[in-house]
């Protein structure tokens, strides 16, 4: 890539927008949407939307910025989207702000850039402002992303979490854990070669379609503390239990082995390109047969389901065992988004 | 009026609270009848805790009927009296038993379950008697108590057997005070009592009536199929113990490949333990345990003429055995004249089942037939179980017959505590006033049932001794079932560290020595600086516990999964001694690199993982199917004459404690060149020996010569032995647990004596 940035972010990068204009200008052939960024303003001025604004906001302090299936730009932006998807919404605007490490590699800022920016233009998402600061070296990640993404909600079906009710089924839209388990793997330099690739990937196509389908009640992203802890605040607000099957989850065998290995349960691993959905039982099959049509959402499956009973969460295991699932108290494992 | 008083004395008026285990044993008709004999007027009657008696006679006659009634009565009784001389009170003209009151005291006491009485069995076996071949027939002295209480005070009413009203004739025993049956509550007989059937798996009805069922069952045992029985305390499965296609058959339905099944043999009254004594070593302590109330399971030495199927324990040496603790297991028994597997009909780690509909819908494609009976069973109790060590008989298991158990506190608490206990094995315990009651064995709380089962008793235990809560006292563990439901509840918290609760449990049946050195082995529990402790020991007193020792830390990747997957520990074991061990082939290179790295593991000072490593090493096993096989399979093996051991070095660590260096005892085993029976007493002696030297270093600073030694570890008997012929021998004291049990079921009980000596005061 052709730029006159020099080979690494100073001190004097965080000075004002410019460096975010060079930035941009260096990314400019690259990514035509990004020309939306009103680099000469301090605030963008958005057209008028019609319809329920939908407003999320995410940090992002992955370490290592880069891993098998993504980098952090990545991430960035599709935790973004994957929010206002979950919740219904169409995403239409981003802002970023960057807090950049003195010392980190352009060539590296900018391809993580490219990554942030491939994945908003995909969704339609135009960014709009942004801003950029420098820490000296030793005091930060590298790179910390923060985005602000607006979206619509134009869709007449609620999707709120009271919703669900007794006999419900829970259904994932792919693998259990993957990002977690890419994460850890590229992190812990455990000095194996990685066939563990992170699921990080936009929802919205899932999303758009599961909000339009007959029976979809609730849908939510399982990231941090994996689909365990989408379950747990599903059942925090129906006060019933949920039951989850083991011999159903789908779960990749590299993913497996070393969730074996390590002690880890797969279902408290973060997921980045997955959504569990609750549908009426009625309406399985048929969102069960969409979803796997979609390319990502191939390996959907019925998981569990909501039943009468204490607020919990019960692993029901393959021999017939059961096991409750409780809580995280604290995330097992930090900065793996 | 007073035609009966036969001396010239005054009369008087006296008024007896009389407090202890006094409702559900007879005792108000031995009131009734001790009181005709004295010629004495007045009432007896039941409060919701304790007995009243109103008696009118000479001072001198109440005196001796005191203490008549003191002797009559097997457990401790608190008499209160007040002396009525000159209070207004009526004469009686008559001795009677009152209906019961309901009151609010912290006295009342809940009986337990007793096993069925020799006059019964006589009744039950005696074909002119009205009760013959009734499975469910009890009386005043035994039957069903704890398990059928809905509410105190222990009436009819209050219990699961209010919708069976009594016949004609049962109404005449039980107001015949010559009867045995005069005021038993849980009575019945073939006419009016719940009915015994025989039922398929699909719960269709094949039999009527306990004779028709008996025979039934026991003609499916002889075939070698599988018969579920409704017991006091839940349902049992069981079969033929002699038939190895039976027990392996058993054990794939049930799912359960390995741990050892309990076995009933058949009782004589004429002729006590005819079946056991030729089949077992058996000595008085044994027979008289085998045949209490409590009816427990005690592991037993087969001898040579054992005829049980191998499968039955598979590479261990003792049988858990037992007698029959109800008419319905006495006839079965009978009809069999051979020893059955019964073994409790749960799923693993799930509490014993007490309903058919559970039975059906979680074992319905294990068992064949079910004698099953009307009587509900309000709450599962599992039965109690013993093992001997250093000549005396050890509870491993609180169950029926005890639950629940009653210790008295050294004094009072501030307020009313409740204990939750730990995560497997788990108890509660309540204390209050200076009173500690401690439930049955409530299981691993990882399932959800047994969470159920714990809040359920939590409930059933502070109903039934009308305790209002003030705090609660968990494990510094947060992640322990119990401890998540102390979190949310709404009391006042206390958090104790795991050993420290172990030590003070264990400082309880102590003669509450002023100083003291506890070991605590076990397999791990949370410690104070973040790493996981099971290797420790500590000196002082309850309140007041310092840790002065402990063992070199092992780095393990999968702690909790650790105590199955034993491998892990020999790995972690052989990543520092021996990379090049041919074990490690078969470890994964992630588990490999993740220890090599100290990443995504903890380090954990245990002794039980210790044994874990050296029985994978040893036994060629990589995981096991129940919590502790790998050490008890170790101690099976052991030569007894082996005296060999291994000084392990003692030094102290960065915190300023002994730490022992285990090294040297693995570098041993891995050379080893003697039988692998040599190398497991070489273990166990190596680490009895570390115990004496552990305790002569310590005891010279802290001026002590009592030593108790707890935990889960210390019910190796092998280990336990030796360390405690070694202790006296260095004449030192030494005290085990024998109420309590020294593994994690002992958590309970020992919070609480925490809490006494430390007040609110939270682990630092």
């Amino acid at each position: 890539m052709k730029h006159k940035l020099g080979a690494k972010v100073r001190m004097a990068h965080g000075n004002g927008g410019r460096f975010m204009r060079e930035l941009i200008q260096a990314l400019y052939g690259a990514n035509a949407d990004l020309r939306q960024l009103q680099t000469t303003r301090d605030a963008a001025l958005l057209p008028t939307i019609t319809g329920k604004l939908v407003l999320t906001t995410d940090s992002f302090t992955v370490y290592p910025l880069q891993f098998p299936g993504g980098d952090i730009g990545k991430l960035a932006a599709c935790g973004t989207i994957n929010d206002l998807a979950v919740a219904g919404a169409d995403p239409l605007y981003a802002s970023v702000g960057l807090i950049l490490e003195e010392g980190l590699e352009i060539d590296l800022l900018l391809t993580v850039l490219e990554s942030f920016a491939t994945e908003l233009k995909s969704a339609g998402v135009a960014l709009v402002t942004g801003d950029t600061k420098v820490v000296p070296s030793g005091k930060g990640g590298g790179i910390y992303i923060n985005v602000t993404g607006l979206g619509v909600d134009k869709s007449s079906q609620s999707l709120e979490i009271e919703n669900c009710k007794i006999d419900d089924d829970i259904i994932v839209t792919g693998t259990l854990g993957n990002h977690g388990a890419a994460v850890l793997l590229a992190r812990e330099e455990f000095g194996m070669r990685g066939t563990v690739q992170s699921d990080c990937a936009s929802v919205y196509p899932i999303a758009k379609l599961a909000r339009e389908l007959p029976g979809v009640k609730f849908m939510r992203d399982p990231t941090r503390g994996g689909v365990a802890t989408v379950c747990h605040e599903i059942v925090a607000v129906c006060n019933n239990s949920i039951r989850l099957y083991e011999e159903y989850l789908p779960i990749d065998l590299a993913v497996n082995s070393l969730c074996a290995m390590l002690a880890f349960e797969p279902l408290y691993m973060i997921c980045e390109g997955r959504v569990v959905i609750v549908v009426n039982p009625a309406h399985t099959d048929a969102l069960l047969s969409e979803l796997r049509a979609i390319p990502g959402a191939e390996q959907s499956a019925c998981v569990g389901k909501i039943e009468k009973g204490p607020a919990r969460v019960v692993l029901q295991t393959s021999i017939g065992g059961e096991r409750i699932l409780q809580e995280l108290e604290e995330d097992p494992l930090p900065r793996i988004c | 009026m007073y035609s009966i008083d036969k001396s010239s004395e005054p009369l008087i008026t006296n008024r007896l609270q009389v407090i202890g285990k006094v409702q559900g044993v007879g005792f108000r008709p031995l009131v009734y009848q001790l009181a005709l004999r004295h010629g004495f007027t007045g009432y007896v009657r039941n409060t919701s805790g304790s007995v009243e008696i109103l008696i009118q006679g000479t001072q001198k006659m109440i005196a001796e009927f005191i203490s008549q009634l003191i002797q009559s009565v097997k457990s401790p009784l608190k008499i209160v009296s007040e002396q009525g001389e000159c209070i207004l009170y009526e004469p009686y003209d008559c001795f009677s038993i009152l209906p019961s009151i309901e009151t609010t005291e912290q006295e009342l006491q809940i009986p337990a379950d007793v096993a069925i009485c020799p006059a019964c069995v006589q009744e039950l076996t005696n074909s002119e008697n009205r009760r013959y071949g009734y499975g469910l027939l009890n009386c005043v002295l035994c039957g069903p108590r704890y398990t059928i209480i809905n509410h105190m005070p222990y009436d009819r009413v209050n219990t699961s057997l209010r919708a069976f009203s009594l016949c004609d004739a049962c109404q005449t025993d039980y107001i015949n005070p010559a009867d045995r049956r005069f005021h038993a509550q849980a009575i019945s007989c073939k006419q009016c009592g719940p009915k015994v059937t025989l039922l398929d798996a699909q719960g269709q009805c094949v039999a009527n009536g306990t004779l028709a069922a008996i025979i039934n069952a026991a003609a499916t045992i002889e075939a070698g199929e599988i018969v579920a029985i409704k017991g006091l305390g839940g349902y049992q499965l069981m079969c033929d113990a002699c038939n190895t296609y039976a027990v392996e058959l058993l054990r794939q339905r049930k799912g359960r490949p390995d741990k050892p099944f309990a076995v009933m043999y058949p009782d004589n009254i004429n002729n006590p333990l005819e079946f056991i004594k030729p089949e077992y070593t058996i000595d008085s302590q044994a027979r008289e345990l085998l045949q209490s109330d409590v009816r427990p399971i005690v592991l037993l030495t087969p001898s040579d003429a054992n005829r049980l199927s191998p499968a039955i324990n598979p590479g261990l040496c003792e049988v858990g055995v037992m007698l029959p603790a109800t008419a319905l297991h006495y006839l079965l028994l009978q009809q069999l004249k051979k020893p059955i597997v019964a073994t409790s009909a749960n799923r693993s780690g799930e509490p014993i089942i007490n309903t058919h509909e559970d039975l059906q819908h979680k074992l319905g494609k294990v068992y064949d037939v079910c004698i099953d009976h009307e009587r509900p069973i309000l709450r599962p109790v599992d039965d109690e179980v013993y093992r001997v060590s250093c000549g005396e008989f050890r509870p491993l298991r609180l169950g029926r017959g005890q639950a629940p158990l009653e210790i008295s506190a050294p004094k009072k608490f501030r307020g009313n505590w409740l204990a939750v206990g730990g995560h497997i094995k788990n108890t509660i315990a309540l204390g209050f006033s200076d009173r500690i009651i401690v439930s049955a064995h409530i299981g691993d709380l990882s399932a959800p049932k047994s969470m159920d089962l714990f809040s359920d008793t939590i409930q059933t235990l502070t109903s039934l001794y009308q305790v209002k809560l003030d705090g609660v006292v968990c494990d510094q563990h947060p992640d322990y079932g119990s401890s998540r439901w102390a979190n949310k509840s709404k009391l006042a918290r206390v958090r104790v560290q795991h050993h420290r609760a172990h030590a003070s449990a264990l400082w309880l049946e102590t003669d509450q020595w002023d100083n003291s050195i506890m070991f605590v082995w076990d397999g791990y529990g949370l410690g104070n600086d973040g790493s996981l402790w099971g290797a420790e020991a500590f000196v002082g007193r309850p309140g007041h516990w310092q840790r002065v020792a402990t063992f070199d830390p092992l780095y393990l990747v999968g702690a909790d999964a650790a105590s199955r997957e034993i491998w892990r520990s020999l790995a972690s074991v052989l990543l520092t001694l021996a990379p090049e061990h041919s074990a490690l082939h078969s470890v994964d290179c992630l588990y490999q690199q993740a220890v090599k790295l100290k990443k995504q593991g903890t380090q954990v000072h245990s002794v039980g993982r210790l044994f874990d490593a050296a029985a994978a090493l040893l036994l060629d096993m990589r995981q096991t199917s129940y919590e502790g096989q790998a050490p008890a399979r170790l101690e099976a093996l052991c030569t007894p004459s082996y005296e060999n051991y291994i000084d392990l070095p003692v030094s102290k660590n960065s915190q300023g404690i002994y730490s022992v260096d285990w090294q040297p005892l693995f570098i041993a085993l891995l050379a080893w060149k003697h039988s692998i029976t040599d190398a497991a007493a070489f273990f166990h002696n190596s680490l009895a020996a570390c115990i004496v030297n552990v305790t002569q270093k310590i005891s010279l600073s802290c001026n002590t010569k009592n030593v108790g030694l707890t935990g889960g570890v210390f019910q190796n008997r092998v280990l336990t032995e030796k360390a405690v012929g070694h202790l006296q021998q260095a004449s030192f004291n030494t005290s085990l647990a024998k109420v309590i049990p020294c593994n994690d079921a002992g958590l309970s009980v020992g919070q609480l004596v925490e809490v006494l000596y430390r007040g609110t005061r939270n682990e630092a």
